[in-house]
């Protein structure tokens, strides 16, 4: 049914037009092996009776490769029962020797939930005396109810976590679990690309005191790891637990036919370049695809885009399906684990037939067959968008996944350039298990778990001088104290409360209340509630409106109240530095003799949530301005920058290679305002807006920077009036790119491979006149935890080779004007910052 | 300074300038203890300092017998056994921890033991003084344990015990502590005074019911771990005497206050003759063991002596129920009555269902849930229970209607 519907909508120009790339994947079938005779008999019949006769090639390898008591690494094609993979070899273990124990850890609690219940089944039904004991499969993480863990912790012989508790309660009471330590064989680490950057380096330090203390059981266990669709897997992997480890990729595992399409909406605006809202487009496919029985699943960007296109969607299939409330439905962070529970059940027996999602679906919850996934807006990664259109997929029947552009530079780069989205390579996945600050922390809790013995100084792989240093440092600080045999913990504090999470773990309740009574509906992080549930904001959930009247964040309580959907709230934010002292800094000179200065130092960012505008829900126009009375959230850390001297901004300014001076428009730029406004009758000329308390902004048609003469491009012909809004949408596809943004970009891009960090950990800020740096030109770039973790001093002291790199990088894309690789996309009517990025580099480097 | 820990100071990690002062620090054994009546006792894995001390212990009163009460006994819900569950047998314990929390990292450094004979209390201290000779101290606790039928402690099920557990476990030791009764005396007292006492930790119950005083020397234990941290870096012991001294004070509380206990049950009357609400309880505590006959006693001794008439509503429902399970219900039905005019609900529902089950007299029994029903409308009380007790009522009046009554 699915390739007829493919066939339809290619041969239909108004959709087939806007398929800017598609590419067909053909159907794979994996060779198929009968069970080894050596399984135990228990396990082939459990297995059969959950429908399996046969083994693919890739899983009678990894059962060859524990058997051998190597170290296991499973790289995921679609479709590959991954998890099996794994269960197989350490269930027949288990029924072999029923002593046998195996931890599995997952990145996230619903993860763990969804495999735990997999696993229970295909236990359940093995038929021995062994797998009836109580608790033998538990799931053991913050929702378990402390009246359970005693008995967990006395029985199970299958515990399924996650990496926070592993470091915040199971590691630190580690003697309690002894009798589960003894006997510890299997180590499963699930969906390992989930740690990256500087979660992944405090994972990689939970796995090495994991390590220590199974040494300290005497237990040797066997690590089995798998891994979404990343660049270098192995190299990652064996990095996180410091094992020699043998790669499976699944080559001759069936892939499923599977037909890709890259889908950008029409312009519905030529004069200003307005594309149709991607919203629109799921919305026509979807409609057209529900009556053909199939299945699907749209990805968001964010929590409120996943709610507002739900109710778009709800609104519009009120006919086409029988209950749109259970037929179509969302799913995001922020609902409740029961409902999400829920939400997971319904759609693996198929009852729902659209589900709309955040990236919290894009890890392996089973969650049934689907039929097509489309993604709104490139999702940021090659491979979360791989990982995305590998959800839908099913008993070797055709998909179809479509990524819809949105108007986004970026997307409209891959809009262009879609050979940029077929031919790169996923994303590395970069970790620093070494980061001297985050060993220090882990350092602390290893000695706490089991004293570290200076005859043998063993670590991890740490070298022995760090390792030493970082000791005596300890002892310095009279937190541990070194024995004639070892050193151990004497800090009176337990050294494990830190998180391992950079974003904050806090949460703030949404309380719904009536008149007489109230009850949770769900959560929002505490990063989050200041602009998505301030009072008087509209919160959506599951569709339905809701008004917040109150924001207690001192109970971190939010109290809603339902509400009509009449309007919809839009929060007014300011990002700005608010402290930086520098606490290293060289001022340098170039080679051709140009002064800049590179710094180190401590900074404060605040983020504050100053009001909102109050949008009316048909028209989006606004009706209201408020302000709210929150307090600032403020980020303390460290930071690296780069500001550029006055001589060196002359310099480009006179060869012409500096748009970041505002523009002049010239003298007789308010007349002409003034005048056009009254041509256009006051109106927004594109959605019709009468102005009302303030004036409309006047909008050059081509860019003012294009003209050399302020008269010429103030010419009445040249002018349009535009509503605020408008005028954003519009300058979002004529943006000329300054070249000190493309060098911004740049160094957002090439700063976590030097960093050792990933992307979302450093955050940059680009000022053309930097109030902190005497009003010069200044890139600034920070880490976003709290205090810092070194990542910014390292920058500092690269900082001569990392502005080479950039260079070379810069020089060698084989883009002109620049590309997501680079300096970055270019709007579509727009200017790239290249030539300017490159300008400037030279004058600092040469 | 090398390259390595410039680029660490650079990051705000602390290092000692000298490589001398780090040497300096590594940990030695002070020159000098400074406790008195101290030995060393050396096996294969290290040294542990053992202190111990005789202390008199003035009795109350006479306890000829130094057996377990079997009120105790049948709290512990021991099977009558034929064995003689001997005090001597039973160590009293506290710990001293080096943290505040239970985890892996914290060490007992300091465990005290005593022993009761006759009228005196034993005291064994052990302590190391480097937690590299905790493996000695074990083994020496080990071999303690083994040779013991019980433990006595304060708080011990959810402190003490576990902490002494999860460090045999860490140095993987079978349990020696897996086959010993545990009389917690915390939760002993709790039944016995429950909310009689301001509070009920062991410094609350020495002072308010046995009347020890504690001099200056004693510290507060949330002190301990810090303090035993200064030790450690300073390496001068005299930093530990308080801490002996408290916990030495720890053991002794709780072999009083377990000599106490035992004394209400030897002579029960006699130590509470003033007292109505203590009888009062340990009628109740009688009941709960399931010493019907005695709890009786004890309700009936203390009834007369009752201020409160919170309490006499509670004691009466009480009494009436012992009354009844042991089938005496001619005196029930006296206990229900005045009850029931002291406003009993409790008291009305008993009484009709007396009436409707055994007398067969449905009339009186409807008269009694009237009754409770209008007192119910009369009576405050919280919303909760008004609603169980409206339920309660309406159902039984719903049922004599219906099958027995015209």
């Amino acid at each position: 049914m699915l390739d007829k519907l493919i066939e339809t909508w290619l041969s239909e120009p108004l959709i087939a037009e806007n398929i800017v790339s598609r590419k067909h994947f053909p159907a794979k079938s994996g060779k198929m092996f009968d069970f080894p005779d050596w399984l135990h008999p228990s396990l082939m019949n459990a297995l059969r009776e959950n429908g399996i006769h046969h083994l693919y090639s890739h899983q009678l390898e990894a059962l060859q490769v524990i058997q051998n008591g190597s170290h296991l690494l499973i790289v995921s094609g679609i479709a590959s029962g991954k998890s099996l993979t794994y269960q197989i070899p350490i269930l027949d273990s288990f029924l072999k020797d029923p002593s046998t124990c195996a931890l599995f850890v997952f990145p996230t609690k619903a993860l763990s939930y969804d495999q735990g219940e997999k696993l229970k089944t295909l236990v359940s039904k093995t038929q021995s005396p062994f797998t009836s004991r109580p608790f033998l499969v538990s799931q053991f993480d913050g929702d378990t109810p402390s009246s359970r863990r005693p008995r967990i912790i006395e029985n199970a012989q299958f515990i399924l976590t996650n990496p926070d508790m592993l470091h915040q309660s199971i590691l630190p009471r580690h003697s309690r679990w002894s009798r589960f330590f003894n006997d510890l064989r299997y180590i499963v680490l699930d969906e390992i690309h989930v740690y990256r950057g500087i979660f992944g380096s405090h994972v990689a330090n939970v796995m090495r005191r994991l390590k220590r203390i199974a040494h300290h059981y005497g237990a040797e266990p066997q690590f089995i790891l798998t891994t979404g669709t990343i660049g270098d897997p192995d190299k990652f992997a064996e990095l996180l637990v410091e094992e020699p480890l043998v790669k499976i990729e699944p080559r001759d595992s069936p892939t499923l036919e599977k037909e890709i399409w890259i889908y950008n909406p029409p312009v519905i605006n030529p004069d200003f370049g307005l594309r149709r809202h991607p919203f629109e487009d799921a919305a026509r496919l979807v409609a057209e695809s529900i009556p053909n029985g199939t299945h699907s699943i749209i990805f968001c960007r964010s929590r409120k885009a996943v709610e507002l296109l739900l109710i778009q969607l709800r609104e519009r299939f009120n006919s086409l399906v029988l209950d749109v409330e259970e037929e179509i439905r969302s799913y995001r962070s922020g609902y409740l684990p029961a409902l999400r529970r829920e939400i997971e059940q319904t759609l693996r027996v198929g009852k729902v037939k659209c589900v709309i999602a955040t990236n919290a679906l894009e890890l392996g919850i089973d969650i049934g067959g689907l039929d097509i996934t489309f993604i709104i807006g490139f999702p940021g990664s090659i491979s979360s968008t791989w990982q995305q259109f590998g959800r839908s997929g099913r008993n070797s029947q055709l998909s179809l996944g479509i990524l819809i552009l949105s108007d986004d530079p970026l997307d409209q780069y891959l809009a262009h350039h879609s050979e940029y989205f077929w031919e790169s390579n996923p994303e590395r996945v970069i970790i620093n298990p070494d980061n001297p600050l985050i060993l220090h922390a882990h350092l602390q809790c290893a000695l706490y778990e089991v004293p570290i013995s200076h005859r043998q100084l063993v670590y991890g792989n740490v070298s022995t001088e760090l390792l030493s240093t970082l000791l005596d440092s300890l002892v310095f600080q009279g937190n541990a104290i070194k024995g004639s045999k070892h050193y151990y913990y004497t800090g009176t504090n337990a050294p494990h409360t830190f998180s391992i999470r950079s974003i904050s773990e806090h949460t703030v309740q949404l309380i719904l209340k009536n008149d007489e009574q109230q009850w949770p509906v769900g959560t929002v992080d505490a990063e989050s509630a200041h602009w998505m549930v301030h009072s008087g904001a509209i919160y959506f959930h599951e569709g339905n409106p809701y008004l917040v009247e109150n924001l207690d964040l001192e109970r971190r309580i939010a109290t809603l109240r339902t509400c009509y959907l009449d309007r919809i709230t839009q929060p007014k934010i300011n990002t700005q530095v608010v402290f930086l002292s520098s606490k290293e800094h060289q001022n340098l000179i170039s080679p051709s003799g140009f002064t800049y200065q590179i710094a180190y130092g401590l900074v404060e960012l605040s983020r504050q949530v100053e009001g909102y505008l109050v949008l009316d829900w048909d028209s989006r126009l606004v009706k209201e301005r408020k302000t709210v009375d929150l307090p600032p959230r403020k980020l303390s850390t460290t930071a690296f920058w780069l500001t550029l001297s006055n001589e060196l901004v002359e310099d480009l300014r006179q060869q012409g290679v500096w748009t970041n001076d505002p523009n002049q428009y010239g003298s007789d730029w308010e007349n002409q305002k003034r005048l056009a406004r009254q041509r256009d009758q006051y109106l927004c000329q594109l959605c019709g807006v009468p102005e009302k308390d303030r004036a409309h902004h006047v909008h050059h048609k081509i860019p003012f920077r294009n003209f050399i003469d302020p008269t010429e491009a103030n010419r009445l012909e040249n002018l349009i009036t535009l509503c605020p809004s408008c005028h954003h949408k519009v300058e979002e596809s004529v943006r000329i790119q300054s070249g000190l943004a493309a060098l911004g970009y740049a160094f957002s891009h090439i700063s976590p491979l030097y960093a050792l960090c990933d992307r979302q950990d450093l955050g940059i800020t680009v000022d053309p006149k930097f109030v902190w740096c005497e009003n010069q030109p200044t890139i600034l770039v920070f880490e976003q935890i709290p205090g810092g973790i070194g990542l910014a001093y390292r920058l500092y002291e690269i900082a001569s080779q990392l502005l080479f790199t950039i260079k070379h990088h810069i020089r060698a894309c084989s883009c002109s004007e620049g590309c997501p690789s680079c300096t970055g996309p270019i709007a579509a009517n727009g200017g790239g910052g290249k030539r300017e990025a490159l300008a400037l580099l030279e004058r600092i480097l040469a | 300074m090398n390259e390595l820990k410039r680029y660490l100071k650079s990051l705000g990690i602390p290092l000692s300038e000298s490589e001398q002062e780090i040497r300096s620090q590594y940990h030695k054994y002070p020159d000098q203890v400074p406790f008195p009546n101290t030995m060393t006792l050396k096996n294969r894995y290290g040294k542990v300092y053992l202190l111990h001390e005789t202390i008199p212990l003035e009795l109350e009163r006479d306890i000829d017998s130094c057996e377990i009460p079997i009120e105790i006994q049948k709290w512990l819900k021991l099977q009558s056994s034929t064995e003689r569950l001997a005090i001597e047998d039973f160590l009293f314990i506290d710990v001293e921890t080096s943290g505040e929390y239970g985890g892996v990292g914290v060490i007992c450094f300091l465990v005290g033991i005593g022993r009761i004979t006759k009228n005196e209390l034993h005291l064994f201290q052990y302590l190391i003084l480097h937690p590299e000779d905790e493996f000695s101290q074990l083994a020496e606790l080990e071999k303690i344990f083994l040779s013991a039928k019980g433990i006595v402690t304060y708080n011990g099920k959810s402190f003490d015990l576990p902490l002494l557990q999860s460090r045999f476990q860490f140095h993987q030791i079978p349990l020696p502590t897996s086959d010993l009764l545990h009389i917690d005396l915390l939760h002993l007292s709790r039944r016995i005074w429950k909310n009689h006492l301001p509070s009920r930790t062991l410094r609350a119950m020495e002072a308010t019911v046995l009347g020890i005083e504690r001099s200056v020397n004693d510290i507060p234990g949330w002190m301990i771990p810090s303090i035993y941290r200064d030790y450690l870096l300073s390496q001068d012991a005299s930093f530990l005497i308080p801490v002996l001294y408290h916990n030495k004070m720890d053991v002794y509380s709780l072999a009083r206050l377990y000599l106490h206990i035992a004394g209400l049950f030897i002579h029960p009357m006699e130590c509470t003759i003033e007292n109505a609400g203590l009888i009062f309880r340990l009628a109740n505590f009688y009941q709960s063991i399931g010493e019907i006959t005695r709890a009786i006693d004890f309700y009936t001794a203390c009834l007369p002596k009752l201020s409160d008439e919170c309490h006499r509503l509670e004691l009466l429902d009480s009494l009436g129920l012992l009354y009844k399970k042991q089938k005496q219900f001619e005196k029930a039905e006296e206990t229900w009555k005045v009850a029931a005019s002291l406003g009993s609900i409790n008291a009305h529902l008993e009484l009709a269902k007396y009436n409707e089950r055994l007398k067969k007299d449905y009339l009186i029994a409807r008269l009694w849930i009237e009754s409770a029903i209008k007192l119910l409308e009369k009576k405050e009380m919280d919303r909760f229970e008004r609603s169980k007790w409206k339920a309660e009522l309406q159902f039984r009046l719903e049922s004599l209607t219906k099958s027995k009554l015209p």
